[in-house]
């Protein structure tokens, strides 16, 4: 025989258990709280209506057998077993919220656990969505552990200003491109001068967060354009190429000698034979980072220097 | 006319013997005409960034190897007043660099130079373009070809520049005449000049019509008397039919106490001032042709 209680303990674990789940979908899924609601309203107004339409005896009967459910210590150890089995579950999931502030924008949002500074190589990829202004605002849920978790997020064009961190019933709310930083990319671009040089391998060139700081990326450089950027870049746009062009008829042919087209010619088809050389985390537009050139044979640095990346595409001239 | 005076003067063999004859003679002329060309040794350079990059020096030594046979094949042909097989003792070496300019885009250059105790300090000759860089860095570097890329490239600098090349370089090395006197005879009042030079003895072509330098000595007859050295181009030669054969050439330029003047301006100071040639060079040159075999020669 089952002790029996009070049903209202029950009815208000009840109660309690459908405003937390109810809260908690509101702060990290509200498009399936309508769907909560639409469920939960229907039942209790059907209930409702139906109700007095019943025999009485019929609704004494149900009514003590609902009281006497609800009294039972095994319903409320259920209750309370579910109530505890969900507060854990919350404990371990939280949602990242991307509202879309520019209506014409439609992109993909990827994200990305842990920070930004802290990567090593290739970012893994926790989840991706598409962003456009029929589903924004989109949520994400995440699982996470109780104590929070850092992550960030990326579009091709942008990059999270800073890392965020995900905590449990505080849902991460970001907009964007608003709480996003446009990335940069860097073309390191070798003068005529280096090339022969770098026929043979013989200069390392690398990015740093700062002086003797972590590496960014790196790589032998060889006589083609490197682009430096944390995604492969897209072409080479005709107003790069035309600006390309221009900083080397200025470099190597200032008479404007239709001589020295060749000479023109063949640097730009270099240069224009790009390498993509990914770097450990994304590049923000406004980062001004360190730069080094070193010699394979002895690591003797060659040259260093600081880039300001104050434009999608940086052109970092290699002179020396 | 008799008839055993027409049969000889019909016949081939008066043909023969009048060529024979003829032959003899020049032959003759060659052998009494030294060969005044003054002996040159060439040396050979390659410098540059890029050429060092490009071209290892086991590949460098081999194409150097190649080249000095290519460059002294293509001096004899377009600067051959200049004895440029070089048979020991030479006094004044041409040096052929290949460099690269110092700014970008650094394009090959040639850069000739002369060396020696006859050749005065000249002003140094500008480089002059040789290859592009676009070229220096898409060829393929083996020294053959490089070598035979080089040759016609250097070869076209020599035909085009012939000229400029002669009077500003090759021209600056003294013709070896022992006695510059016995050959030279400055008429300074008529503002004429002697050259007792047969073409042979200097390698030129029978029509051409050569311009000398001579470098001498001014003295000064009139007060206060300066001697001092002189400068004095002889041009608008023209081969005399006197014996032994000889230039007769204008005076036209004259420098002297560092001013450069006509030589009509000064004709004064020509005519009485005392002139000893010291050396002659050659200004205008134009090749002999260079004699293949049977039937064939070959203008360069």
């Amino acid at each position: 025989m089952t002790p029996r209680g009070s049903p209202f303990r029950a009815l208000l674990l009840l109660l309690l258990l459908d405003m937390a789940i109810g809260l908690w979908l509101k702060l990290h899924k509200p498009e399936a709280l309508p769907l909560f609601v639409v469920v939960n309203a229907p039942t209790v107004g059907v209930l409702g209506f139906f109700w007095p339409l019943l025999p009485k005896d019929t609704t004494d009967r149900l009514g003590v057998r609902l009281a006497e459910a609800l009294s039972s210590t095994a319903s409320s150890r259920v209750l309370l077993l579910l109530g505890g089995c969900l507060f854990v579950a919350s404990l371990l999931l939280a949602s990242i919220r991307v509202e879309l502030l520019d209506s014409d924008t439609a992109t993909t949002i990827h994200i990305v656990r842990g920070s930004q500074g802290a990567l090593s190589g290739e970012a893994p990829v926790a989840d991706s969505f598409r962003l456009n202004r029929l589903n924004s605002p989109t949520s994400k849920v995440l699982p996470i552990p109780p104590w929070g978790q850092s992550v960030w997020l990326y579009s091709p064009t942008h990059v999270l200003f800073r890392d965020g961190r995900l905590m449990p019933w505080l849902p991460l709310h970001l907009q964007y491109p608003g709480d996003f930083a446009p990335m940069a990319v860097v073309a390191a671009l070798p003068r005529s001068r280096l090339m022969s040089r770098l026929l043979h391998g013989e200069l390392r060139l690398s990015l740093r967060e700062r002086d003797g700081g972590p590496v960014l990326a790196s790589r032998v450089l060889d006589t083609a354009g490197t682009m430096i950027a944390f995604l492969r870049p897209s072409r080479i746009t005709a107003e790069d190429s035309a600006k390309w062009h221009a900083k080397l008829n200025t470099m190597l042919n200032p008479a404007n000698d239709s001589a020295q087209a060749e000479n023109v010619a063949l640097v730009l088809r270099r240069w224009l034979a790009t390498t993509w050389v990914p770097t450990a985390r994304p590049l923000r537009q406004g980062d001004t980072l360190f730069w080094e050139v070193r010699s394979t044979k002895d690591t003797s640095t060659v040259k260093t220097g600081r880039v300001v990346l104050d434009a999608p595409l940086v052109d970092l001239d290699l002179k020396f | 006319m008799p008839h055993w005076l027409t049969w000889i003067s019909s016949s081939k063999s008066v043909v023969a013997l009048g060529t024979l004859t003829a032959l003899a003679a020049g032959d003759a002329r060659l052998r009494a005409a030294p060969d005044v060309r003054p002996q040159m040794a060439v040396m050979l350079e390659i410098r540059g960034d890029d050429y060092e990059q490009l071209l290892p020096s086991a590949e460098r030594d081999v194409l150097l190897r190649l080249m000095r046979d290519s460059v002294q094949t293509l001096l004899e042909q377009n600067f051959g007043f200049l004895h440029w097989r070089d048979r020991g003792g030479s006094a004044d070496t041409l040096r052929v660099r290949w460099s690269q300019r110092s700014t970008e885009p650094q394009d090959g250059e040639l850069q000739l130079a002369l060396r020696g105790p006859r050749t005065r300090s000249e002003a140094p000759l500008s480089p002059l373009p040789f290859e592009k860089w676009a070229r220096l860095q898409t060829r393929l570097w083996q020294a053959p070809s490089v070598s035979r890329e080089w040759s016609a490239t250097i070869d076209t600098i020599f035909k085009r520049q012939r000229a400029d090349l002669t009077e500003r370089l090759f021209g600056r090395v003294p013709l070896s005449v022992k006695s510059v006197d016995s050959v030279v005879r400055l008429l300074g009042p008529n503002l004429e000049a002697v050259v007792s030079l047969l073409p042979e003895q200097f390698f030129g072509a029978d029509s051409a019509m050569p311009e000398f330098m001579v470098r001498l000595t001014v003295k000064d007859t009139v007060a206060p008397r300066t001697v001092g050295p002189g400068e004095l181009e002889l041009r608008r030669c023209i081969a005399g039919a006197d014996s032994p054969p000889q230039y007769v050439c204008r005076m036209t330029r004259f420098i002297y106490r560092q001013d450069t003047t006509a030589a009509a301006d000064r004709r004064q100071l020509l005519a009485r001032a005392i002139l000893v040639p010291q050396s002659l060079h050659l200004l205008r040159y134009e090749p002999r042709h260079v004699v293949t075999g049977p039937g064939g020669t070959v203008a360069p």
